[in-house]
């Protein structure tokens, strides 16, 4: 039979700027899905033309290597490294992917990769040098005139007090985060990689919009970065647009929502959580599954064990940093999570009882004719309700992982026995 | 012929290719950080001096 690439397969050379000792080689799948191979794996792939026997791409392979590779040796490859990963035509069914640590669910497309692109033709101007100066010499210009303000600048009791404040600052800051996405989408397509949808889902439990920029990968490390900080960067525009909105007004709602967005950036700086930090980091050090390294990288370190293959792989200084972020980032969720056990008794009857206070207030504001403060209570309540489940939702995945883990570590030292 | 052409590649040494699937790329924007100020927690406040950051700014 005459092997033949699955559709929609690309082959796309070398991927740039990456932490591993050996170069990897890009695939893009038909739905999208990149795949990294070894040269002699994509050498292979290339001499899949649907028309060369397994013989022919042997020897059009072992010519290319310098190296002999049998026909049964291609066989090999085809079936146990290419056909489960969805490369080969009519391989059957392929590996499934593998869930993915603290990743992105109930993901729902709400822009298409069309209608982004659009957006991110006309936005991606932005991201010239002159225009990305222009910008952070406003942005630094802007900070220190509004930190020259007289008063309180972010106060919460405030926002609170006034209903109609709170309900615009939750808009322009879910809007914000739809042009946040727009930011990543439309530095991917600045750098040349084609956006993928933008959409919604959760993190965690939170509501969360996001872009799909998997195309990036194809991108050298310059371009992955300035991906990963495309939404941050849009995020200092809007910040500079509402508050020359304040300049103009004097009205503080929009130095509130201004002073939002900085909340939002340094949040996204975050490396511990698929936040923009934590992609950053990955493309600063070359390692795109940073959370799969985890386990291999602590068993690494137990005295007496032999480092892990995905480990050894990397190249001596990515692999210092790698530690440094497995060690800070298990340290720091580790931390989180028994800070968040040993508090949930509090925090769930805390968020019940004030819940139930922001109901009565709904309905009692709703009933006696004051919707803004009616949707403020109710939009507070929701706030609440979201954090507290998924408080509960993270440590019941968190007891969940650690019993499956006790367990496998059980039948494993059983089977030994 | 070709002299590197006399070693031969067996099974073994392919199964060491590498062919991994990377992770998808979603990169996402949050609205997480509202709830920590706004679902009730009131006593929050960032407070500037009238003055203004003057080590800053040189005022």
């Amino acid at each position: 039979m005459t092997p033949c690439l699955a559709q929609g397969v690309g082959l796309l050379g070398e991927m740039r700027g990456t932490g591993s000792a050996e170069p990897g080689f890009l695939i893009r799948r038909g739905d999208g899905t990149m795949i990294v191979v070894s040269q002699l794996l994509f050498w292979l792939a290339e001499e899949i033309d649907g028309q060369r026997g397994i013989s022919e791409a042997a020897e059009n392979l072992s010519r290319r290597i310098g190296s002999t590779v049998g026909a049964d040796g291609v066989a090999y490859l085809l079936e146990h490294k290419l056909a489960p990963l969805g490369v080969i035509a009519g391989a059957g069914e392929q590996t499934k992917s593998p869930c993915a640590v603290l990743a992105l669910a109930g993901r729902a497309a709400l822009i298409p990769p069309h209608a982004v692109r659009r957006v991110a033709v006309l936005l991606k101007h932005l991201f010239h040098a002159p225009v990305v100066g222009i910008v952070l010499a406003s942005v630094i210009a802007m900070h220190l005139w509004l930190l020259h303000q007289p008063g309180s600048l972010f106060d919460t009791r405030a926002i609170l007090e006034h209903p109609a404040t709170l309900l615009s600052i939750v808009a322009m800051t879910a809007l914000g985060g739809l042009f946040h996405e727009f930011g990543h989408g439309s530095a991917s397509l600045y750098g040349g990689a084609e956006p993928g949808a933008i959409g919604a889902g959760f993190y965690i439990l939170w509501p969360a919009f996001f872009t799909d920029i998997t195309e990036s990968y194809r991108l050298d490390r310059l371009g992955r970065i300035r991906t990963d900080l495309g939404g941050i960067y849009f995020n200092l525009i809007l910040s500079l647009m509402l508050g020359s909105l304040y300049a103009h007004t004097d009205n503080p709602v929009w130095l509130w929502a201004a002073l939002a967005q900085d909340l939002i950036i340094l949040q996204q700086f975050i490396p511990f959580l698929r936040l923009d930090g934590y992609y950053l980091i990955s493309d600063l050090t070359g390692v795109p599954d940073l959370f799969g390294r985890v386990r291999p990288m602590i068993s690494s370190l137990v005295p007496g064990r032999a480092v892990d293959r995905g480990i050894n792989d990397l190249r001596p200084g990515v692999r210092i940093a790698v530690a440094i972020w497995v060690l800070s980032t298990v340290s720091i969720l580790g931390w989180f999570g028994v800070r968040l056990a040993l508090g949930f008794p509090q925090i769930m009857t805390g968020a019940w009882r004030l819940t139930a206070a922001l109901w009565a207030s709904t309905a009692h504001n709703l009933s006696s004719g004051r919707v803004a403060a009616g949707l403020a209570a109710l939009v507070q309540s929701v706030l609440v309700t979201i954090q507290a489940l998924g408080i509960a939702f993270l440590l019941a995945r968190a007891v969940a992982w650690t019993g499956r883990q006790a367990g496998a570590g059980i039948t494993k030292r059983a089977g030994r026995s | 012929m070709n002299q590197k052409r006399e070693r031969n590649l067996g099974i073994e040494e392919l199964s060491a290719e590498m062919a991994v699937e990377l992770p998808s790329r979603h990169l996402l924007a949050t609205i997480s950080v509202l709830g920590l100020p706004l679902a009730g927690v009131s006593d929050v406040a960032v407070k500037v001096d009238t003055s203004g950051p003057g080590w800053l700014i040189g005022s």
